[in-house]
């Protein structure tokens, strides 16, 4: 993809969302957009640290991605990035029980120090933790967007404006609740 | 570009050289906590090859991912990491670098291969075989000075390095042990013993000889060294090099 295209320019809400349909478990939505519209360009690593996630990842791609335990799945991913020097961009799939090891904390705090410009996190939440992860994201110094996790748009813009920004790490918290109004 | 630094001890310092020219080449990243140690020039100089990574889990698993992304990687150990046991995978290709003899216990524990180069020269060919080698390796650094001259030739990973050759028994030691085993050897070939002396910079998982044992002891057995599990521990105690000597002497199997 090139710097201006977006993501819309390629993807069809519905081609995702009928992705979507054929897979398993939450975060169908979040995986078939990455799917679709980001991981067949060739220069993406994808490293899946969420059990939640995993049937989904599994279902949709069949090999080419990395399965590692919460807690050690964004320090992999981080050590990736760094490796790569923004050659690709690293994915990593975590979710809340990944955000409740140490591991992922220490990862988060040193991928925020270093040149890790390219490494994207994407964590499924419940929409009432959101607030309180937002906190610890953007306190170890991360870019953070809050996605609705059954909106197809709104996956697609995250995935769009992570894609652009090369200047620190971003967390995508994609809610697996609609969000309280 | 030649890299010439002064550190903590000479084995830090040639460790410091070796990282820098690693570094240079983009040969290896560097994985650091907080205390980078032999690596604080190279960060200095190549930050884009060095990762700090202060936690202890994630330290280890940032080198997996340097290393899953095609590079390769060496992992400074500080003496905070005292969990290599549940940190550490021995069947992933890992090269970890340390001054601290708690890790020797906790390496050999996992099965780590142990390589602790005996003399600055050995540091850098050792550190690049570790590279090479395809499973974890610690290597550890001891911290005292060495005074014996550096017998030449090129260590080879996994082989012992013959120092003297004799046929009266095999005297064996690694790291902070080759002074004494250099000075015991020579206490025996004026009494007229002459004995093998062999180098063992690298300890295999397995293979009978207990890497702690090498900080505080040498190791005896029959000439040659087929089998180091005939290998027996003679610790150095606070003995004198004539007292070593002695005991050695009254244990060798082919006095």
């Amino acid at each position: 993809m090139s710097g201006t295209e977006s993501l819309f320019d390629r993807v069809e809400v519905g081609t995702v969302e009928a992705a979507a349909a054929g897979l398993a478990g939450p975060g169908a939505r979040l995986v078939a957009a990455l799917a679709e519209g980001v991981l067949g360009e060739g220069s993406h690593r994808l490293v899946v640290g969420s059990q939640l996630l995993r049937p989904a990842v599994s279902a949709a791609l069949p090999s080419g991605w990395i399965d590692e335990t919460a807690g050690r799945a964004l320090g992999v991913a981080f050590g990736m990035a760094a490796a790569l020097g923004g050659a690709e961009r690293v994915w990593c799939l975590l979710d809340i029980e990944s955000c409740d090891e140490g591991g992922t904390w220490e990862a988060a705090r040193a991928a925020a120090t270093a040149p890790a410009t390219t490494l994207t996190a994407c964590v499924m939440v419940p929409a009432h933790e959101n607030l309180a992860l937002r906190s610890f994201w953007d306190a170890a110094g991360w870019s953070v967007r809050d996605i609705d996790g059954g909106n197809v748009w709104e996956i697609l813009g995250g995935l769009d404006q992570a894609l652009a920004l090369r200047t620190r790490p971003i967390t995508l918290l994609v809610m697996s609740e609609p969000r309280v109004p | 570009m030649t890299h010439q630094l002064l550190i903590a001890s000479p084995l830090e310092d040639a460790t410091a050289t070796a990282l820098l020219t690693l570094a240079e080449a983009s040969a290896a990243m560097i994985v650091v906590g907080r205390e980078p140690g032999p690596a604080s020039e190279c960060l200095r100089r190549f930050p884009e090859a060095v990762l700090t990574a202060p936690g202890i889990t994630s330290r280890f698993a940032v080198a997996d991912g340097v290393r899953l992304a095609g590079r390769r990687a060496i992992t400074v150990l500080d003496g905070r990491v005292g969990t290599l046991a549940v940190a550490v995978d021995a069947g992933r290709p890992n090269v970890l670098l340390t001054a601290s003899t708690a890790h020797l216990a906790a390496a050999r524990d996992i099965g780590l291969t142990v390589v602790q180069p005996g003399w600055p020269e050995d540091v850098e060919p050792l550190l690049r075989a570790a590279l090479d080698a395809g499973e974890p390796v610690l290597i550890r650094l001891h911290r005292r000075p060495i005074e014996a001259a550096h017998p030449g030739g090129k260590p080879q990973l996994g082989t012992h390095r013959i120092l003297r050759r004799g046929r009266s028994g095999l005297i064996a030691g690694a790291g902070v042990g080759i002074p004494a085993l250099l000075q015991v050897t020579a206490v025996l070939a004026a009494r007229g013993i002459r004995v093998t002396a062999a180098e063992m910079h690298t300890i295999r998982c397995g293979s009978g000889v207990d890497p702690v044992h090498t900080n505080g002891a040498l190791f005896i057995g029959p000439a040659g060294l087929e089998d180091a599990r005939h290998l027996v521990p003679i610790p150095f105690g606070s003995r004198s090099v004539a007292q070593l000597a002695d005991a050695i002497q009254l244990a060798l199997p082919h006095r």
